[in-house]
């Protein structure tokens, strides 16, 4: 084996192009060895596969397909000696853990390729510079990224990939039609799954438990659409499948409403209590017979459904923020500076989603180990120490204030300048003091200086005056293009007249030069072996780009506006300087 | 700004003024000036705290014999907090204006649990318990007991602050509930006693409506607040409500079964403390003879168990002696009990006056009215003499005591009613008593008498003449003021019917039609798909809003509006609907639209604002006409005529546009604001309902705008919503709806000043 990599899986007994081999599949590659041989002839990293398809069910082979993302497809086939049973076995083990690990480097792959995209499409002109170099094939692409874009790369920050959102109606995409034979077909998107998972967490635990183990997808997502999960209307049956996701959400709502608490809106206070002076029991507050809860009425329905609708905006709002916690975290961590009022409510959020991360990451273990116990302590342990934070008097005062506040009757001037920090005062207020030890000015020195001032004064006027300013006017409007004084100059006049379109070639020209020229330029004086190999990689680049992007414009140039190629002198010459270096570098290299 | 209202400076901590502020004032100091009640209605929004505080503070300033004190009563306890940042604010702005402080204590008041400082008290979550606690451990007798056995607890707070803290008055300022708690921990004293021992000197007092219009608390905490005293009765549109609450009881199997319970802990208490104290109860006995008078000696402390409106006369009378001694009191009570478990037995709705009632239990047990109406009184008294400390175990016998004292004292404007079931599920069996207030003016009677101005204001109040009405007393002044608007910042619209025709009501016979409720759910996805982030709709009732949900999600509707926006619903469960309300607002902030499904008369349609984008639009689905067939709006409502004149559907009509009006108001809270309210009931466009709307809301409900269907209401509001968009400055508002200074001492100004407050 060539690489360290982690064998995940070895499965013998497979053909490639009719040679009996090994596949293996390892954590970032698939291999293929042929027979006994020591040399991986096949290798694909999962980066570079686009997907993977198999052959469908009753055909006598039992083959698997990857297809790459420049779409060549290899087949291997799968011949087990034990017959079919264990070459469909053999070729599941294979899918199972591709159907893992594919979409892990996809994301990657199209993560990367997203955000080049992204790039290129945001700078023209590296879009420019991309199109002169790459697609011409002066430079592969992944040189490029490496060497041209590195700045662009770099300067971006790491890599912001903004997840999809949750469309607030997406079950209501769901829509079931007649499938003709008195049955009902729903119509299921990855998009409305992946909408449903991200939802609803308790269904994606579901479906990972259940999924490949306990039923296929399509017997999920049947037994989804007829829970009562899904049709909010229905009476909670007792053998459901969902029934417990419906319980673990109640529970998050719970957890939902004691960190509302800790985080104390006034919307809430004013619910809770509405001052009751409870001085005598006046009212005697009937609390719900918990029976009456469970009680199967109409209304019962009715009410159990407005609480599901509640919880599902709930849900959703809760999937958007899980994306945006991220975001929120580098925001607040860089804006310190601001406001006092929303930097706290930031951080109030970034708490909360913090908390809440780490809960969930509690519960999973919870449910792994599958304990009721630990779930109790977790929580309280976690309500205890959310409780302290309650704001300070001074922040709830001045929420009040700001709220109170009628901004259009406060006067306009508001006084929010920074305020300037001076460890000396008289520094600032009298500027830079001249030395006074080293020259002195003596008073006489003065006196002297204003007088020959005012003598030089009064005969400031007398200067000779060269023109009179309609003179001047009219020689400074001879001197404009057209003028008399311009005749018979006109080194532009080629340049004015060009056609737009060949004017912004060598514009776009000159720029993917420039920076070609930059490179190379950057490389000199060479002093380790990696620039002078970097210095010949730049001419070369630099030659091609001569021979293809140049020599191309000057023949269209000369065809199409005869005497306009003395508009490349500059370029030439440039390239000629280059040239020179090169050549002076080549020789004192040869000669040394 | 300092102005000069009607011959009076008021510094105004501004630098612009609404116009409506001023005549707001100029009303105020008219009503002040003539030492009688006004009522005032000025849409919510305009500022009204700021220009009440800050005339009557001047005012007291100005004539420190005329009024020596303001009660402000709020309703919850955000808005007191509101109320005290307010004040603040208006002192700070003297500080700079006139170079000192003005000399005044203002303060706010609240239950134990919301000032409590003690290390454990302070931890409980329910009110209940911590005053529980608190009593158990500033109760006169276990004070009395510490000073002999230094291992009982008391709290230390309070004992410095009976140690040191009467002599020594608040110094000047402005302390809100932190505040309080605060100067408490600095000095060691118990904020909440200090709060208590201060209210009876300091200039402003805030605090809730219960402390004034409860006779229970009100007897104890408001007793000598002077005559000369301002009260302010702020967001008052349901203080008619308030007052009926106060003075009513309601007892249920449960509450009977405890009292029943109660009064075996109580039997063998006697029994013991007879055996090795018997002293004590002889004791007792005595001073039940000689009267009711020492029962004050530590009420301070003891103050839960304050008797109901007593009348004074009764105080000084003696106890009857067939409820004198101890175990006769216990035994009397059971037999009270067992009777209303007995009148609990019935199998339809019986209503009866306190006087049948009374004739009745005389009848059946023998029990006469006079020692009913000492029961509160006399189970105080054992209580303390028991020396329980904790008397949060009996609030179920105190609340059978109350009900006693309050049934025998009370022969009018009340009224009894016992069902059977409850009517939502007719079924099930559980059976309750309601002793129902009837006559909102009896809680409110001692306020308008006792006190020079009581001042009625709410974002709300009309039709203003009904509140005199019910509330029986004479207003020197009532005014409804308008908002002067730089642009028409809310859009009325009244929907009547669907795209299809079909008329829209929520009237009993249509509601349920799959062709009202089906173009309910039209008007509310259409209108959701052109409204900005957050929209309110205001249902009937929970039962109707279940209903209309349940054929909207058989319908499609709500898949249809969830590709709009988000829904969230309110419920009956208060932590849910905190839970929903939170996110909602967090919908609307982050930009993804949200729609909130709520209830008129609900928590959401009282106390919560949607400004701004929290409520781009406000949509009414049906009058919110009270559930009419209650027994106990009927018997008010019979009442209501025979004694006042009112006829029944007059006031229901007037309740039912006064929390519509409660509900679209939500949306517009400030003159940047804006919103659309709409109106989605074919009665609202007629004229009885229609005049029945605050002036503010009104003036911007067009002839035009009254009969519209769905497809015309959305036109409308989408153009509207385009202008409302618009940049909207501080220019465009100056000299019609804000004014500096000098536009407001301009002569012209004035004049329209005048003439607006001359039309209202």
């Amino acid at each position: 084996m060539t690489s360290s990599e982690d064998v995940l899986l070895q499965m013998p007994n497979v053909k490639y192009k009719k040679d009996d081999g090994t596949l293996y599949v390892m954590s970032e590659r698939l291999a293929w060895i042929q027979g006994n041989r020591d040399v991986v002839t096949l290798s694909h990293k999962y980066a570079d596969i686009k997907s993977q398809k198999i052959s469908p069910e009753g055909k006598p082979k039992i083959q698997l397909q990857i297809v790459l993302h420049d779409n060549s497809t290899f087949t291997f086939h799968f011949v087990n000696p034990e017959g079919q049973q264990g070459q469909i076995g053999d070729r599941d083990q294979v899918k199972e853990l591709l159907i893992q690990l594919l979409p892990k480097f996809r994301i990657k792959v199209n993560r990367e390729l997203e955000e080049k995209n992204r790039l290129l499409m945001e700078n023209p002109r590296l879009y420019q510079l991309y199109r002169d170099l790459v697609t011409e094939r002066i430079v592969t692409a992944d040189e490029f990224w490496a060497s041209h874009a590195q700045q662009f790369l770099s300067s971006q920050k790491p890599v912001t990939y903004q997840e999809k959102g949750v469309s607030s109606g997406f079950l209501s995409g769901i829509k079931p039609e007649t499938d003709g034979m008195n049955g009902i077909r729903y119509n299921l998107s990855t998009d409305v799954i992946e909408s449903i998972f991200k939802t609803y967490p308790a269904v994606r635990r579901k479906h990972l438990e259940c999924v490949p183990s306990q039923m296929t997808e399509q017997e999920f997502w049947t037994k989804f659409f007829q829970s009562h999960y899904f049709h909010r209307d229905r009476l909670p049956l007792l053998k459901d499948l969902f029934s417990d996701c419906a319980k673990t959400d109640d529970k998050e709502m719970r957890r939902e409403l004691e960190k509302i608490k800790v985080v104390g809106s006034d919307v809430i206070s004013i619910l809770e209590d509405s001052e009751r002076v409870d001085m005598s029991a006046s009212e005697m507050a009937d609390p719900v017979n918990p029976k009456d809860k469970d009680k199967v009425t109409a209304q019962g329905i009715y009410q159990n459904m407005i609480k599901r609708f509640n919880q599902h905006s709930i849900m959703i709002l809760k999937a958007c923020e899980r994306n945006s916690a991220k975001e929120g975290e580098s925001n607040s961590s860089s804006n310190s500076a601001q406001p006092s009022n929303s930097a706290t409510d930031e951080q109030a959020m970034v708490n909360g989603s913090s908390s809440k991360k780490k809960k969930k990451r509690d519960k999973d273990k919870d449910n792994s180990s599958t304990s009721a116990a630990p779930v109790e302590n977790g929580d309280s342990g976690a309500s205890a120490s959310l409780v302290q934070p309650l704001e300070p008097p001074e922040v709830k005062r001045a929420k009040i204030a700001d709220k109170l506040a009628f901004e259009d009757l406060m006067s306009t001037e508001t006084h929010s300048y920074a305020q300037l920090n001076l460890t000396r005062i008289d520094r600032y207020l009298n500027g830079p003091v001249p030395d006074h030890k080293t020259d002195v000015v003596s008073s006489d020195e003065l006196q002297r200086a204003s007088l020959s001032m005012r003598e030089h004064v009064p005969r400031w006027e007398g200067r000779p005056r060269l023109l009179d300013s309609p003179n001047a006017v009219k020689i400074v409007g001879e001197l404009q293009p057209g003028g008399a004084l311009m005749k018979g100059s006109h080194p532009d006049s080629v340049a004015l007249t060009l056609p737009k379109e060949v004017e912004q070639d060598i514009r776009s020209m000159y720029g993917s030069l420039c920076e070609v020229l930059r490179h190379f330029w950057s490389c000199f004086p060479t002093t380790t072996p990696a620039l002078e190999e970097k210095a010949k990689n730049s001419y070369q680049t630099l030659k091609r780009f001569e021979q293809t992007k140049i020599t191309q414009l000057k023949e269209r140039l000369l065809r199409d506006h005869l005497d306009s190629s003395k508009l490349l002198s500059h370029v030439m010459s440039i390239i000629a300087a280059a040239d020179g270096k090169y050549n002076q570098w080549l020789q004192r290299n040869n000669r040394r | 700004m300092k102005l000069n209202v009607d011959g009076l400076t008021v510094h105004f901590p501004y630098e612009y003024i609404y116009p409506e502020q001023f005549s707001y004032m100029v009303e105020l100091k008219k009503s002040l000036d003539a030492k009688g009640h006004c009522m005032l209605e000025m849409p919510s929004g305009t500022g009204k705290t700021v220009s009440l505080l800050s005339l009557i503070v001047a005012y007291m300033r100005a004539n420190p014999l005329h009024i020596s004190k303001l009660i402000y009563c709020s309703r919850t306890l955000p808005e007191i907090e509101k109320v005290l940042v307010e004040l603040a604010g208006l002192m700070d702005y003297y500080e700079k204006a006139t170079g000192e402080r003005p000399k005044l204590v203002g303060l706010a008041l609240s239950a134990r649990k919301n000032l409590c400082i003690h290390p454990t008290v302070s931890k409980e979550k329910e009110g209940k318990i911590v005053d529980g606690r608190c009593q158990s451990l500033t109760a006169s007798h276990i004070r009395a007991r510490h000073l002999k056995d230094e291992s009982v607890p008391v709290c230390t707070y309070f004992e410095n602050f009976d140690m040191h803290g009467r002599e020594f008055p608040l110094p000047p300022g402005i302390y809100t509930l932190d505040d309080l708690k605060e100067y408490g921990q600095q000095k060691g004293w118990c904020p909440y006693f200090v709060a208590r021992h201060a209210i009876s000197h300091a200039n402003i007092v805030v605090y809730s409506y219960h402390y004034l219009l409860d006779p229970k608390i009100a007897d104890i905490v408001s007793k000598e607040l002077s005559k000369n005293s301002v009260v302010v009765f702020d967001e008052a549109h349901n203080i008619d409500n308030v007052c009926i609450d106060s003075m009513s009881v309601k007892i249920n199997r449960r509450i009977l079964d405890k009292c029943t319970n109660n009064l075996q802990t109580l039997e063998k208490i006697v029994e013991d403390l007879k055996e090795r104290d018997s002293k004590k109860l002889k004791e007792e006995y005595q001073r039940l003879v000689e009267g009711l008078k020492d029962a004050n000696v530590a009420r301070e402390t003891d103050i839960v168990l304050a008797n109901p409106v007593l009348p004074d006369e009764i105080l000084q009378e003696a106890v009857p002696g067939n409820i004198r001694n101890a175990e006769h009191f216990v035994f009397f009570m059971k037999k009270l009990v067992e009777y209303i478990k007995m009148r609990l037995r019935v199998q339809h709705v019986v209503q009866e006056s306190p006087a049948g009632f009374l004739k009745d239990i005389n009848g059946k047990i023998c029990i006469d009215r006079k020692p009913l109406r000492f029961c509160a009184e006399r189970l105080a008294s054992l209580i303390k003499t028991l020396e329980i400390a904790d008397v949060s175990d009996f609030s179920p016998l105190v609340l059978i005591s109350n009900f006693a004292t309050l049934v025998s004292t009370y022969t009018k404007g009340f009224t009894i009613i016992i069902e059977p079931f409850n009517e939502r599920s007719p079924t099930v069996s559980n059976p309750i008593l309601h002793f129902s207030c009837l006559d909102s003016s009896i809680a409110i009677k001692p306020v308008f008498d006792r006190f020079q101005s009581v001042v009625i204001t709410s974002g709300t109040l009309s039709p203003l003449d009904m509140y005199p009405k019910i509330l029986d007393f004479h207003p020197t002044l009532m005014t409804s003021f308008t908002m002067t608007l730089a642009r028409q910042c809310i859009l009325p619209i009244v929907v009547t019917k669907g795209n299809d025709q079909v008329a829209m009501s929520s009237k009993y016979e249509t509601r349920e039609d799959i062709a009202v409720i089906r173009n309910y759910g039209n008007l509310l996805v259409e209108m959701a798909s052109i409204v900005p982030d957050g929209m309110v709709c205001f249902f009937t009732s929970y039962l109707y809003m279940e209903n209309v949900v349940a054929s909207w999600y058989d319908q499609g509707i709500i898949d249809q509006l969830l590709k709009y926006k988000l829904l969230f619903i309110e419920t009956q469960d208060a932590a849910e609907t905190s839970l929903a309300l939170f996110n909602y607002i967090k919908a609307c902030e982050n930009g993804r639209g949200a729609v909130l499904l709520s209830v008129a008369r609900g928590k959401v349609s009282e106390g919560v604002d949607f400004d701004h984008h929290l409520g781009r639009a406000v949509l009414m689905f049906g009058i919110p006409y009270v559930y009419t067939q209650s027994k106990i709006l009927k018997a008010r409502l019979e009442y209501l005529r025979d004694q006042f004149q009112i006829k029944e559907n007059d006031f229901l009509t007037f309740d039912a546009m006064r929390h519509a009006a409660q509900c679209v108001g939500r949306v517009l809270r400030g003159k940047t604001d804006y919103g659309i309210m709409v109106f989605a009931d074919k009665r609202f466009s007629r004229s009885d309902k229609r005049n029945k709307l605050p002036k503010w809301i009104q003036e911007h409900l067009r002839d035009s705008f009254c009969n519209l269907s769905v497809e015309e209401c959305t036109q409308i509001s989408r153009k509207w919503l385009k202008q409302m968009a618009q940049p909207f400055t501080r220019e465009d508002q100056l000299g019609i709806s804000l004014l500096t200074l000098e536009q407001l001492q301009s002569e012209e100004m004035q004049k329209k000043i005048f003439k607006r407050a001359q039309q209202a």
